[in-house]
């Protein structure tokens, strides 16, 4: 079962992504803080991270620097799942090294899995293009 | 039925979210060029915040209307709820847009008559006592009982205590306590609520009940509420004629006070 790690304060947002994840049998993790965030990826060792961007004690674009400048760590998927879509943030994040950036008002929640799934089967990142 | 009130909801909710954006137009036009790059940085997280319960409730009914067949019909009560108690968020963002909008343009008033404020605090606090209990947060009162009545404006003095008291339990974590307290002070009544919370710099403490101003963030703080509430509650106080003021609480916390005048 692939274990999808979601770093989400927004408890709310979180259960209906969970419930839905869990629907099409991924195991779901929760860290609800930006701090202990990598340490917990580290335990955990998911297939693939969902990141919020803000986020108390951290925020999501240094977590995704810092997972990415690990070797143990910087081959594991990131998506950022974000209300954050100003032009700065998606170029950061993709040159950082997200494998796609989505924005949750955006985003059909019964949609996630399929997208989680590609990509899971794929290293090619996004070309979707997100502004606001 | 059910669909029904999710779409009716959504719909409310899509129409909210552009009033909000129309007031807040309201709100910041006008403003002195130097601090405008912060209130485009508030702006944006306004924005953001908003964009937050939208997105719940969004995801709520996506999943009911796709995934029927997948869910319990106590899976879809519970997302109904979320969708109505996310709704209340957002009604509330709008009033509190509105409520500054009416302060910037002088037409924020209120309407006194003598009334119990000892009652109006009891009642606020039992208010609260599910969302406390959920955090396993004590909510005490200890409320002087000499208090005669006071000339206020009930339900905006309502309202300070539900920002106080909600601004309170964001910040206090789990296992704390919340003290409200009332107390005659010359020709004054003094009410305060301490928290044992994280507490508050003395460098925020001056610039807290500015509008573009919010104090941090906890993971308890999330999507709830825009900074607005305590310039809201200073805006209510002073037109009573009182103040509003923040101290420390020993050996953690805040104590919010504010003092209003019998007559």
């Amino acid at each position: 079962m692939n274990k999808i790690l979601f770093v989400e304060d927004d408890q709310a947002f979180y259960n209906l992504c969970a419930m839905e994840l869990k629907m099409k049998g991924y195991d779901v993790v929760h860290v609800a803080e930006g701090s202990g965030a990598v340490e917990k990826i580290r335990s955990e060792k998911p297939a693939l991270v969902l990141l919020d961007i803000v986020l108390p004690g951290m925020n999501g674009l240094d977590i995704l620097k810092e997972l990415k400048e690990d070797d143990d760590l910087k081959d594991i998927k990131v998506a950022m799942l974000t209300n954050f879509g100003m032009d700065e943030n998606v170029n950061k994040a993709m040159d950082l090294g997200a494998n796609d950036y989505f924005m949750k008002y955006n985003i059909v929640l019964s949609e996630l899995p399929d997208k989680i799934g590609s990509l899971l089967g794929s290293n090619k990142k996004s070309d979707v293009k997100v502004t606001g | 039925m059910e669909l029904s009130k999710v779409a009716l909801i959504g719909v409310v909710s899509a129409l909210a979210s552009s009033l909000i954006l129309m007031l807040l137009m309201r709100v910041f036009r006008k403003k002195d060029a130097q601090i405008q790059k912060e209130q485009d940085d508030y702006i944006a997280m306004l924005v953001h915040d908003i964009r937050a319960p939208l997105s719940v409730v969004k995801g709520a009914v996506d999943i009911i209307l796709h995934e029927a067949k997948n869910l319990t019909q106590e899976d879809i009560t519970k997302l109904l709820n979320q969708v109505k108690d996310t709704a209340d968020d957002l009604l509330s963002l709008v009033n509190d847009i509105l409520d500054v909008s009416k302060i910037e343009s002088g037409k924020f008033e209120i309407k006194k008559v003598p009334a119990d404020l000892n009652l109006l605090l009891r009642s606020v606090a039992d208010k609260f006592l599910s969302v406390s209990n959920q955090s396993n947060i004590k909510i005490k009162t200890n409320l002087d009982a000499t208090l005669p009545k006071v000339s206020m404006d009930a339900d905006k003095v309502e309202r300070i205590m539900n920002n106080l008291l909600s601004n309170s339990l964001k910040f206090t974590p789990d296992g704390g306590e919340i003290l409200i307290s009332s107390k005659l002070d010359g020709n004054m009544v003094k009410v305060s609520i301490a928290d044992t919370g994280i507490g508050i710099s003395d460098a925020m403490k001056s610039k807290l009940f500015h509008k573009f101003v919010q104090a941090g963030k906890t993971s308890k703080s999330e999507g709830k509420g825009t900074g607005l509430g305590l310039t809201i509650s200073k805006e209510i106080v002073e037109l009573h004629k009182g103040k509003i003021w923040i101290e420390d609480n020993k050996p953690t916390g805040s104590i919010f006070v504010f003092n209003l005048p019998l007559v």
